[in-house]
């Protein structure tokens, strides 16, 4: 038995040596192993396929930014810390939802997991998400092009038929207004709901 | 540009490491003094670490989709109901897929049950395909379709343990495709030749062509082909223009296809702007189609090109999806150093009646023969 734990926590500790170095056959060996596990979590506590996959995947990336910090310590198994950060976030999700109606059942082993301020930049991306898909064209597009693609405002300028750079800038300037309005209206907002 | 402009531009020009060293020096005694400066400040640094965290985020979303794609494509080979499966006795799992396609009724009804009862049964088995269009369409078409392929996997597990008779899972698919170019680019779905080992074009003017995949597109569901056949020596003109305004509801349409051995039409109308959960590359049509259909050309009744199958709502009768040719076109602008396009500017099938527009196009369209 004990040294079944040794096996298992020397090949997590290779799994993370490798996800240190990119290594993508890691990132899918680490997918393809913990998946049912986070499915069988949220199937159980009633929710679907699609929100296991979303779950998942959010614990995952959770995960992955961690283990790419400098200072990363394996501090319990893969498969309890991505099973521990789910649980966390379906239970939110539940009580976002108002359906949770009974305690969570637990399918495997929970460990407080330690998450840093990946939640945070979880809510960054989200209200992110969805601002820049609600605020609309051009805007959406031409703050994507400037913030995210690294496109100049001469190249704005021309891709969107402005007349001169006066003019494109003026936009962009309007559309970063709203964005943030948005931004920081969609963070307030999932705050409050988890509080 | 007023004042406000100016000043969260500075912000911005501040934030981002613009402001030379005076500038620097002078703008934080601002802020030092101004508490709402000082707040916008960090305003603009908490967006703009978001706009790099979105970024991140982003592209490693993107890695774990390809990666669950992958997954399930490693588990479940066999996903399209529009995909027709010629029956190999040899094969159990074309048997199942045979089933599945004469049953689908009863199936839906024994899936719903099953689903019902157990859905915590279901757990890895049949996750869902998320980037499937034409057939995750309904979350019970999903579960129907998954259902028979976890059986069809249990099968095919069963079957290499008990033998290694590789022949054995050797199936057939077949689907439609039409040409695109002069020299021999057919287009097709991508799902109708997928893990295709061998592609051979047929109809009843060329009797067998053999073809290769040059591009697949997963996303849109398209897959361009070539025939390389040596003795091919090319079509005449492409008699369809691709039609670049898009359709209304309501706009007649029609499609050839191959549902079986023979070219059978199928008409009806455009029904929706968008196809599947409103996904807005797609049309949904009301033209019945069957296993087969995939990939035939959709034209409206000038015989222009308006988009290609590419699935229907099991659930629904008649509720088919085509893939819109602006796509099409796109897709195609993507690969054109590939691709010279030749269609006419002005389609002869234009004000004639329907059975000699057929007549002008049967030659383009083909039975596509896909061995994997």
């Amino acid at each position: 038995m004990a040294d079944d734990m040794k096996v298992l926590s020397d090949s997590d500790t290779s799994i993370v040596k490798a996800l240190q170095n990119g290594d993508e056959q890691a990132l899918k060996q680490v997918y393809k192993q913990n998946y049912p596990v986070v499915v069988n979590l949220v199937i159980t506590n009633g929710g679907s396929l699609q929100e296991a996959k979303d779950i998942f995947q959010e614990a995952l990336i959770i995960f992955y930014e961690k283990v790419r910090e400098d200072d990363f310590q394996l501090s319990s198994r893969i498969k309890t810390y991505l099973y521990s950060v789910s649980r966390n976030l379906w239970l939110k999700q539940l009580k976002k939802k108002r359906q949770l109606e009974e305690p969570l059942k637990e399918t495997d082993e929970y460990v407080e997991p330690e998450t840093g301020d990946a939640l945070q930049r979880e809510a960054h991306f989200r209200a992110m998400h969805q601002a820049l898909n609600a605020i609309g064209e051009p805007c959406g597009s031409i703050l994507r092009d400037f913030y995210l693609n690294s496109k100049s405002m001469e190249e704005i300028t021309d891709r969107y038929g402005y007349t001169n750079a006066d003019n494109a800038k003026n936009q962009k300037y309007k559309c970063l207004q709203r964005l943030k309005k948005m931004f920081f209206g969609e963070l307030r907002e999932e705050g409050d709901q988890y509080e | 540009m007023n004042s406000r402009q100016e000043i969260e531009e500075l912000i911005e020009q501040y934030v981002t490491g613009n402001l030379n060293p005076e500038e620097k020096r002078i703008f934080e005694k601002w802020l030092e003094s101004d508490a709402v400066m000082a707040k916008a400040v960090e305003d603009h640094q908490v967006l703009l670490s978001a706009f790099d965290t979105y970024a991140e985020r982003k592209a490693l979303r993107e890695r774990l989709i390809a990666i669950h794609d992958e997954m399930e494509t490693e588990q479940f080979r066999y996903r399209s109901p529009l995909r027709k499966v010629e029956e190999n006795p040899k094969s159990a799992v074309a048997r199942i897929r045979y089933f599945w396609n004469h049953h689908r009724a009863a199936t839906v009804a024994a899936v719903v049950v099953f689903t019902a009862v157990s859905a915590v049964l279901i757990g890895y088995g049949i996750s869902g395909f998320t980037n499937n269009k034409q057939q995750s369409a309904f979350q019970e078409l999903r579960r129907e379709v998954e259902f028979i392929k976890r059986n069809q996997r249990a099968i095919i597990s069963s079957r290499s343990s008990e033998s290694k008779d590789a022949d054995a899972n050797v199936s057939v698919f077949t689907g439609t495709g039409f040409a695109l170019t002069r020299d021999g680019y057919v287009l097709t779905s991508y799902h109708v030749v997928q893990d295709a080992r061998s592609i051979l074009l047929t109809n009843d003017r060329f009797e067998q062509l053999e073809a290769e995949t040059v591009y697949a597109d997963k996303s849109l569901d398209l897959a361009l082909l070539k025939i390389n056949s040596s003795d091919f020596i090319g079509f005449s003109d492409i008699p369809y223009n691709f039609r670049k305004n898009i359709a209304d509801p309501g706009d007649k349409v029609f499609t050839l296809g191959y549902p079986r051995e023979d070219l059978v039409f199928g008409e009806g109308s455009i029904s929706s702007y968008t196809g599947y959960e409103g996904d807005t590359t797609s049309y949904q049509v009301s033209i019945p189609v069957n296993p087969g259909n995939s990939g035939g050309p959709l034209f409206d009744t000038n015989g222009n090109l308006l988009g290609i199958i590419a699935g229907r709502n099991a659930g629904a009768e008649a509720a088919s999806f085509a893939v819109k040719s602006r796509w099409i076109a796109r897709y195609i602008q993507e690969h054109d150093s590939l691709v010279s396009i030749s269609f006419p500017s002005r389609t002869s099938l234009r004000g004639v009646d329907r059975s000699s527009q057929i007549k002008k196009l049967k030659d383009f369209v083909f039975m596509v023969k896909v061995t994997n």
